[in-house]
């Protein structure tokens, strides 16, 4: 018993921070773009699928494809999203949704059309788990813990302590005002699109080392990422980090008491619950 | 070729029911339904699970209607109160929800074998194909509909319907029960969701939770923005020209031969998704009166 909730809770930590790296990029796209992209799980979908062509496909070796996939899919992915949100003739929530909802719709099926819709996976070695009592851990899983957790606090740096960080909070804040002050207001828009789905990217190709990737693989994280964001307080980086966390626990440590093929059900029960009892997320004011 | 056009008569007509739905929900009200997939599937699982328990068709299709008319209820006054990109999130994940349980409650539904043997009426009957009989049947349910959603559109509820798209406050001020009206307004849509899934469960003689993915969803988007969002007689020729270009895209495997199915299965969906896109920016925009503001 102890074991699988050792065991279980190790897995809910690597779920959380692949979820981190995509609701934290989400939170901060809507806190300042303020529309909810539905197409930001793809990015992460494009960042697995950047580092399983040059690591599969072509043969370079991970660590070479994974820096070189991820730079490849945020090359793809960054102007995408400018051209589809920030140049395009519209304004309003609803109608950026329904153009994210176009752009997800695209991406996965050109994904689809390039590499197939079977499941792949890196070319990489089985690994040994490394075990300490009752935690077992892989270099890769160690690998994924760490590096999301070092892009999450250089997030936070980044919010807290640069002139960028400034203007973003102040953009979410309040937009016109911000621009009335003189910066710069569309270059920290791109540096915004920069950042949240660079964040993806990496998230995808982590989740590409830990388990399999298919083109439906951004589409089914929309929930559980939409989700952490939502719990978290949408449009607060910070909440985004905790909403992730609680949804990839509370989702591993479900299966000890419902069927594990419900487990998916729990992030969108938790978002629903959460919009009608605090719908500031748990960490709102 | 007489037996194609029925067929695709035949989808178009199902395909209205849920696109005037839709229309009624986001063009007329404002309602930002991203699960529309829902009620139809709701519809067509009730018709398939109850007509092969011996049940007739009409009443079949009578309990899908009743059950996702609650489950819009249900929703609706849960998440109406939130705003709609909120709305949006929660019913495209209801949906997903749904989905995931029809696959999982093995015992019922048969999981994603599906439920095939759904009796097809008019089987038998002399003289023409039943299958012509069953597009009159489908024509008729679609123009009673849209007849309906004119009428409704119309009415002194069909003007406070938009004047709630168009500034809710506004008429909140004037005494107007918000929230029982865009309940009203989704539990119709809903209806006429499942009656088209109650009819597609009866066409096509089986169901399997693939069929009730979000796509659906987003292809009733694209028909309702084609004819205009609140356009019910849009919402007809949205619908038909909408299919008639994607099954028309089928022939293209004749042109091109070197590419093969499933790849340009993806290709259509891509142009799915960026028609989705370019007719978001050129068309009509329902909300624009409440974003001004």
């Amino acid at each position: 018993m102890l074991a699988e909730f050792v065991h279980l809770t190790i897995t809910g930590l690597l779920i959380a921070s692949l979820l981190a790296l995509g609701a934290v990029g989400l939170s901060l796209t809507f806190g300042v773009a303020r529309f909810a992209n539905v197409a930001h799980p793809d990015f992460m979908m494009l960042g697995a699928y950047g580092v399983f062509a040059l690591n599969t496909l072509a043969g370079l070796p991970f660590g070479w494809a994974a820096v070189l996939g991820v730079l490849a899919a945020t090359a793809i992915a960054v102007p995408v999203a400018r051209l589809a949100y920030d140049k395009l003739p519209v304004s309003g929530t609803v109608q950026l949704l329904i153009i994210s909802i176009g752009v997800s719709f695209a991406l996965r099926h050109l994904v689809l059309f390039a590499f197939g819709s079977s499941l792949v996976q890196y070319a990489v070695p089985l690994q040994r788990p490394y075990i300490w009592g009752p935690v077992r851990l892989t270099v890769f899983q160690m690998l994924t813990l760490v590096v999301a957790a070092v892009l999450v606090i250089s997030v936070h740096l980044l919010l807290t302590r640069t002139k960028l960080g400034r203007i973003l909070r102040a953009m979410a804040d309040n937009a016109v005002l911000c621009e009335i002050t003189g910066a710069d207001v569309n270059q920290a828009r791109l540096a915004m699109w920069v950042i949240g789905v660079g964040l993806a990217t990496v998230g995808g190709a982590l989740y590409g080392l830990n388990l399999v990737i298919h083109p439906d693989m951004g589409w089914n994280l929309v929930i559980p990422i939409f989700s952490a964001a939502i719990i978290g307080g949408i449009g607060n980086p910070y909440g985004a980090m905790g909403g992730a966390l609680v949804i990839g626990l509370v989702q591993e440590w479900s299966t000890l008491i419902i069927p594990s093929m419900y487990k998916e059900m729990i992030a969108f029960v938790a978002m629903a619950v959460c919009l009608m009892v605090r719908p500031r997320g748990l960490w709102g004011k | 070729m007489i037996d194609y056009l029925v067929a695709i008569s035949t989808i178009i007509a199902i395909q209205v029911l849920l696109t005037l739905g839709l229309s009624f929900q986001y063009g007329l009200t404002g309602l930002v339904n991203f699960g529309h997939v829902a009620f139809y599937a709701l519809g067509a699982y009730s018709s398939a699970l109850l007509t092969l328990a011996g049940w007739p068709m009409l009443a079949a299709m009578a309990v899908g209607v009743m059950l996702a008319v609650l489950a819009s209820l249900l929703i609706g006054t849960a998440t109406l109160r939130l705003r709609e990109d909120y709305f949006a999130i929660l019913t495209l994940g209801f949906s997903e929800l749904l989905r995931l349980l029809l696959m999982n409650a093995r015992e019922v539904t048969h999981g994603t074998l599906g439920i095939p043997g759904i009796p097809r009426p008019f089987v038998g009957w002399l003289a023409v194909s039943h299958q012509v009989i069953y597009l009159a049947l489908v024509l008729a349910a679609m123009a009673l509909a849209w007849v309906l959603c004119e009428l409704l559109a119309r009415s002194p509820l069909g003007r406070t319907l938009r004047a709630i798209r168009d500034d809710d406050q506004a008429a909140m001020a004037l005494g107007k029960n918000v929230l029982a009206f865009r309940l009203t307004a989704l539990a119709w849509g809903a209806a006429l969701a499942a009656v088209a899934g109650s009819l597609w469960a009866h066409y096509v003689t089986y169901v399997v939770p693939d069929q009730f993915t979000p796509e659906i969803t987003f292809y009733t988007w694209m028909a309702m923005i084609i004819g205009g969002p609140g356009s019910m007689l849009g919402a007809v020729w949205g619908t038909a020209a909408l299919v008639t270009v994607v099954e028309g895209t089928r022939f293209v495997k004749d042109v091109l031969p070197m590419v093969d199915e499933s790849k340009l299965a993806a290709l259509r969906q891509v142009a799915i998704g960026l028609g989705l896109i370019f007719l978001t920016v050129y068309s009509r925009n329902p909300l624009r009166k409440r974003q001004q503001k």
